[in-house]
């Protein structure tokens, strides 16, 4: 009986490969043999992988650098160059923003975190402030404009009794005495009350809430100035240069979360009325692997439930699906061996092989097993069915692989090493998983002995569909080319965000951070950067930019040497003399004791009653504010020695800022400081001239105006700005170069293989008009392209490709009712699996990756209908050759599946 | 009346005391002390004798104490140097009267106060100031600090500070207001009103 059974499947075997052709079909005999030697296939596949996995495993490398993907050669990138030899970075690797909610805790906590960054060693190259340290702390009151200083210096004066009165005694004994007095002016010509009546406010509002055990902020810098601080006064930077660790996915991590730890060790919280926040490049970067990372787990679960899903709806049994995922996986893992050996690493785009190869190589095994269903006919063993469906589908299976595989490699000579790595390790890769899925794939679904598919009555309203659009073909395919005309008239609506800050989530802190950091014209990262040979002429193309409208400011290192110095220093020196014995009082009174506060407290709450009685118009703030004070003499010592530690060491800091502000010397090009000559101008003279845009450089169209207008006034400009346009602009030329390169690849090899003209239309025809419909969808949606999603567009090109190549070979062959066929299930499946698989991309909380999932969905969208709607319609109107030689009823196993298969034409 | 004696003891010793002090001290403070004895004389004069008649006794001793034209352009700020001189003449008259009158106006009686003064100025710079405080019967004393700088060999007074207020800031926002609506004369017209006003 075995030995029966034996014979007549080997007979069978033969049957199918020979059947119907003389000449043995190659594709028949790899696959007869791989499933006669399905142990012997698998074991050396398995070896293969193991040594692949292994040597994956110890030669693993990608880069996120994407400034390694480009020509250095390009003319904007040696100029970038040389301004980056010329000014290197000031390190803003990690930018720490510190806000306060007066300046005087912003500006202690900024020293303080600074102090502390500084003294860890191991985490911290280096830690600087640039907004501070003694060169602002003396000459910052120069910068002010002369109205300003005026301004300042008279404020100051006013203050003096305030002052001169809290600076012999500062605590809060000196406080309450300082109020007493001045209410004994009050209704004198001593003091006007108009003047205390804000202070008095201020400092009410402010006691009456630690008594209310609420945090609370106190501001001297208002109190003197009778003003809200501005943002400058409120926000303070540090810049720090972390020690990375490049072994980890988040090199910036330790030193990240060494900067929040060290914050919140020294009280730098909201509950403390500061806020420390961490932004800059490397932050991002941390960042976006962190938004990466949200989610993972739920779009790698939803992904794969979906693929297996479909996968169960186009071939129906557990055995194929584990059949077809482990010949994807084993072609992932050799793809990305061969990647490796060829590049030595992977960078950000080529890296987008794996979903490229996930659907190329679910699309290959799909198309095979749905095929081995349909052959797997009553009677028939597994493998003369693995064997015919060989015969059946190895044409048009090696026939799509090649031309994707040709389709990519013509990326190769594209000068964005990105996109031509990602072709070449796509190309080979895709003859990997072909050759996987003839050898691998029948020796698995022969060793598990999937099942076949049971004879099915096929789907009437599939059929029906059918029917009407092949009597509605000329209008299917006028409908389509209409759709594609208007695609045409919208691709000039079609941009591609340059903006890399577009594809990050603006919820993660950094990116918040940078948002809320360059909403300060002052603070814009996007700046134009120009080198003159001196710093005359840097002057003189820094006037010219101001003139223009669409710049906000320009810079030189002369813009650090204020105008107007004499009449400033003349008024500030003039002050410092007026103010000197208050600032630096003879006798500093010793600390109090908890008595002298209470008493003091008590006497100026009677002093504050008398003033208002005499000066209605303060009775209000007035009268709550003796109460504030009694309520703070009769509570407990705590409760003054918080009240202290409120009021008392801003005033000390706010002092010791006018004393240092009250003693600039001159600014001239020899006393500015080194590291600040070191940004503008080089050791030979060369002078940088830095230009800001004006209005919110986060809008692209702003930028494309700056741009411009900056390139006309100074051809050779260079920075941010420059940069990421030029580098979408080098992106989009490589892509489209890469497009245009592969379509010639394609047609020529279809032109080749199928040596008809029409053919070759029919095939290509409905890769462009997905191509354009999906174009035009996102221009209706407003879907920009950008830097993530553009990588889909190659997966999408090699599917379409695939299914085109499919549905052609298939026509050629005489089917031509092709929806009803078993070829149709596996294409329309296998573009589900890759949809739902890839479109579940979409939940992603990294907005570029959800737009790359939101155009991989749209594409196969249009790909789907494209190749079950149009292609059809189109080869209905046209008959792939006048002979129709290819058609012969000795084809029986490549036209048996579509045995609808009758000309319709 | 062991408080009588005291306050009499005190009254015939002082001026002894302080001149034996200001013969071996500072003459910074020995310039002080002349000030004080004087407004202490002034002040127990009591208000029988007119504010005409204590103008006239204070006046020699303040144009020595006080660096007045100094004072004048201290109390003026930058917009001095833009005065024409007979302008800064007359503010300079104004001033002193302005201040003489003021301390006429201010220390007409007397209620038991005492005048301390420090014999040791603090010294900083080319500047001095010198502590006394004036000390009432009862109540809390007040501070007064003098601001004293070298003038052509003479320390002489240029900013007092009352209880921490100095005297000379207190002029110059006062001043400017006045020199913002008009200028030299402006604030001529506004010093010569107020003394006008403090005579009265």
């Amino acid at each position: 009986m075995s030995v029966s059974t034996h014979h007549l499947r080997g007979r069978q075997l033969r049957d199918a490969a020979t059947a119907g052709n003389p000449n043995r079909s190659l594709i028949a005999r790899v696959v007869e043999l791989s499933v006669a030697r399905a142990w012997i296939v698998l074991a050396v596949v398995i070896i293969l992988c193991a040594a692949t996995t292994q040597y994956v495993m110890g030669n693993f490398a990608m880069t996120t650098d994407t400034d390694t993907l480009l020509s250095s050669t390009l003319s904007w990138r040696v100029r970038q160059a040389a301004f980056d030899k010329a000014f290197p970075s000031d390190g803003s690797d990690l930018v720490v923003v510190v806000d306060g909610r007066t300046p005087e805790l912003s500006d202690e906590a900024a020293a303080a975190l600074t102090a502390s960054l500084s003294a860890q060693k191991k985490l911290f190259h280096s830690v600087q402030r640039p907004d501070s340290g003694p060169f602002w702390a003396h000459e910052g009151l120069l910068f002010a404009s002369t109205a300003d200083v005026k301004k300042f210096t008279s404020q100051l004066l006013k203050a003096q009794p305030f002052l001169g009165s809290m600076a012999s005694d500062p605590s809060l004994r000196g406080l309450a005495n300082t109020l007493s007095l001045t209410m004994q002016g009050v209704g004198t010509d001593q003091a006007s009350a108009q003047d205390l009546r804000a202070p008095i406010r201020n400092l009410s509002v402010a006691l009456a809430e630690p008594s209310r055990d609420r945090p609370s902020y106190f501001s001297w810098h208002t109190l003197m100035t009778g003003q809200a601080p501005d943002q400058s006064e409120l926000r303070h930077i540090i810049l720090v240069d972390p020690v990375l660790d490049f072994a980890q996915l988040r090199p910036g991590q330790l030193p990240i979360d060494a900067i929040h730890a060290t914050a919140k060790r020294l009280g730098l919280d909201s509950a403390h009325g500061v806020r420390v926040r961490v932004t800059g490049s490397v932050a991002l970067q941390d960042d976006e692997f962190a938004t990466l990372a949200q989610r993972a787990g739920l779009i790698a679960s939803v992904a794969s439930a979906a693929i297996i899903l479909m996968l169960w709806f186009a071939v129906r049994s557990p055995r194929l699906i584990a059949s077809i995922l482990l010949t994807m996986l084993a072609g992932l893992v050799m793809a990305t061996g061969l990647g490796l050996i060829l590049f030595h690493r992977f960078n950000l785009i080529s890296v987008a092989f794996i979903p490229l190869f996930v659907g190329m190589g679910m699309d290959l095994g799909i198309q095979f097993s749905v095929r081995y269903r349909a052959e797997r006919r009553p009677g028939w063993d597994v493998g003369p069915a693995l064997v015919a469906t060989g015969r059946a589908m190895g044409r048009s299976l090696t026939m799509a692989a090649t031309a994707i595989a040709a389709g990519f490699l013509a990326f190769a000579p594209t000068a964005y090493y990105g996109v031509s790595q990602l072709g070449m390790i796509a190309g080979l890769g895709i003859f990997a998983a072909l050759a996987l899925t003839l050898t691998l794939l029948p020796a698995l679904i022969a060793l598990t002995r999937a099942p076949g598919a049971p004879e099915r009555p096929t789907s009437t309203r599939l059929a029906n569909l059918e029917d009407s659009i092949l009597d509605h073909r000329k209008l299917v395919v006028a409908v389509s080319a209409a759709a594609a005309a208007v695609s045409i008239v919208l691709l000039p609506g079609l941009h591609f965000d340059f903006n890399p800050m577009h594809l990050r989530n603006t919820k993660a802190e950094s990116v918040a951070t940078l948002y809320d950091l360059t909403r300060d014209p002052d603070r814009s990262p996007d700046t134009l950067e120009v080198i003159r040979p001196n710093l005359a002429a840097a002057d003189r193309l820094a006037a010219t930019f101001r003139r223009d409208p669409t710049v906000y400011g320009a810079r030189t290192l002369s813009s650090f040497i204020p105008g107007g110095q004499p009449g400033k220093m003349a008024l500030i020196s003039d002050t410092a003399n007026l103010m000197d014995f208050t600032l630096n009082p003879p006798v500093v009174a010793p600390p109090p004791t908890d008595g002298e506060v209470m008493n003091a407290l008590r006497r100026a709450a009677t002093s504050l009653r008398q003033g208002a009685s005499r000066d209605p118009s303060i009775r209000g703030d007035a009268g709550t504010l003796a109460d504030e004070l009694d309520e703070l003499a009769q509570g407990s010592p705590s409760m003054r020695a918080r009240a202290s530690q409120m009021l008392i060491p801003g005033f000390v800091t706010t002092l010791g800022q006018i004393r240092d502000l009250l003693h600039p010397r001159p600014i001239t090009l020899e006393t500015l400081p080194a590291d600040i000559v070191r940004q503008w101008k080089t050791a030979d003279g060369q002078a940088r001239v830095s230009i800001l845009p004006k209005g919110n450089s986060n809008d692209n169209a702003v930028l494309r105006r700056f741009v411009a207008a900056g390139i006309r006034i100074a051809p050779d400009a260079t920075g941010t700005a420059i940069y990421i346009q030029e580098y979408a602009r080098a992106v989009v030329d490589a892509f489209i170069e890469a497009g245009v390169l592969s379509f010639i690849a394609i047609s020529g090899l279809l032109f080749i293989a199928l040596r008809r003209a029409r053919c070759v239309a029919v095939t290509m025809a409905p890769i462009v008009l997905t191509g354009l419909l999906t174009m035009g969808t996102c221009v209706v949606i407003g879907q920009p392209l950008n830097f993530a999603n553009i990588i889909a567009l190659p997966l999408l090109f090699g599917i379409g490709v695939a299914f085109h190549i499919y549905f052609v070979m298939a026509w050629r062959s005489g089917g031509s009712r092709l929806l009803t066929s078993s070829l149709a299930r596996g294409v329309f499946f296998s573009a589900l699996a890759t949809a739902t698989g890839f479109g579940s991309l979409w939940a992603s909380k990294h907005p570029g990756t959800a737009s790359m999932g939101k155009l991989l969905m749209i594409s196969l969208v249009w790909t789907l209908i494209s190749a079950l709607v149009f292609q059809p319609a189109l080869m209905g109107l046209v008959s792939p050759s006048r002979t129709r030689r290819q058609v012969q009823p000795s084809q029986r196993t490549a036209s048996a599946p579509i045995h609808r298969g009758s000309a319709h034409s | 009346m062991p408080r009588l004696a005291l306050l009499l003891c005190a009254f015939l010793l002082a001026p002894v005391v302080d001149s034996a002090y200001a013969a071996g001290s500072d003459p910074a403070v020995a310039q002080v002390r002349t000030l004080t004895a004087s407004l202490l004389s002034a002040m127990r004069a009591g208000p029988a004798v007119s504010t005409a008649e204590r103008y006239r006794k204070l006046q020699p001793v303040i144009r020595q104490v006080f660096a007045l034209p100094l004072m004048t352009s201290l109390s003026v700020g930058p917009d001095w140097t833009s005065f024409r001189p007979q302008q800064q003449q007359a503010l300079i008259s104004a001033f002193s009267r302005y201040t003489i009158a003021n301390y006429a106006h201010n220390f007409h009686s007397y209620d038991g106060q005492k005048f301390q003064v420090d014999g040791t100025a603090v010294s900083r710079a080319d500047e001095k100031i010198v502590r006394s405080s004036l000390i009432p019967r009862d109540g809390t004393p007040s501070s007064l600090l003098y601001r004293m700088r070298n003038v052509n060999g003479t320390w002489k007074v240029i900013d007092v500070y009352y209880d921490g207020v100095s005297q000379l800031i207190l002029h110059r926002t006062d001043f400017a207001a006045a020199i913002a609506s008009g200028g030299a004369p402006a604030l001529l017209a506004h010093l010569n009103k107020v003394s006008d006003d403090l005579m009265k």
